[in-house]
């Protein structure tokens, strides 16, 4: 898929982790995990807008649209 | 995060364990009753009319207990299936590919069931009256509102089983969104 999670860099930046922001917006930490990993099929608004609220950012900064052949990994670092 | 589990998933999962439980019961009493009028009154109790004063052989007996009970057992079949559905509710796993199988041989089940009970009054007196002479040999045939009703509601049944099928599909893509 073209869209690529870069959920984990906003956490870094934040200094915030993973289980913090979890509880903070009431994901479970699995689905948190398997939503940093972009195996996940879709995300509703009400889960993004929890997320942008609480690490104060903009959905743009979550997710990102690349080419299908390049490397999510590398994206995501590009970021 | 844990929250508490909603009321009417709680009274649905009972209903279906009850709804389980008679299904088992009554799995293994239909057969049984069956079997029980088949011990006593012969097999052609188990169709309208009477014998014309046939002495049919141990066999022809047998072969037509036989016949008279397959319908019996496939609808205890039937409710086996019907269980194993109802289990999988009772499990709170409500649009499930298990549930969704479970339902289509139940509704297989119930249709053969259905059938076998349509042909076995048909299969009975032939097989009952085929050692009698030439000219008194019977050829019954039955069709009631009951086994033509088990046919259309085992098709219905077929039907919702596909709706499951895609339901529990639908479930799955569901929750691979967070």
């Amino acid at each position: 898929m073209g869209i690529v999670v870069t959920l984990d860099v906003m956490l870094a930046r934040r200094k915030m982790r993973s289980r913090e922001l979890a509880v903070e917006i009431g994901l479970t930490e699995a689905n948190l995990s398997l939503l940093k990993q972009g195996r996940v099929k879709g995300v509703r608004f009400e889960t993004l807008a929890r997320l942008c609220a609480a690490l104060d950012c903009q959905p743009g900064d979550l997710l990102h649209h690349a080419k299908d052949n390049a490397d999510p990994a590398d994206r995501a670092r590009d970021v | 995060m844990t929250c508490a589990e909603p009321l009417a998933d709680t009274r649905l999962k009972r209903r279906s364990r009850v709804a389980a439980l008679v299904c088992l019961v009554m799995a293994f009493l239909l057969p049984a009753s069956v079997a029980a009028v088949l011990a006593y009154a012969g097999p052609g109790a188990l169709v309208s009319g009477s014998p014309s004063g046939f002495d049919p052989t141990r066999l022809a007996l047998f072969l037509a207990g036989l016949a008279g009970f397959a319908p019996a057992l496939l609808a205890g079949a039937a409710l086996l299936s019907a269980r194993a559905c109802l289990e999988v509710f009772a499990a709170g796993r409500w649009f499930e590919p298990d549930a969704a199988a479970a339902l289509r041989r139940m509704a297989a089940r119930m249709i053969a069931a259905a059938a076998a009970a349509l042909v076995a009054p048909t299969a009975i007196w032939l097989i009952l009256s085929a050692g009698a002479p030439e000219g008194e040999r019977m050829l019954v045939v039955e069709i009631g509102s009951g086994p033509l009703l088990g046919v259309v509601l085992g098709a219905a049944v077929w039907l919702i089983s596909d709706v499951m099928a895609r339901a529990a599909e639908l479930a799955a893509d569901h929750a691979e969104i967070v």
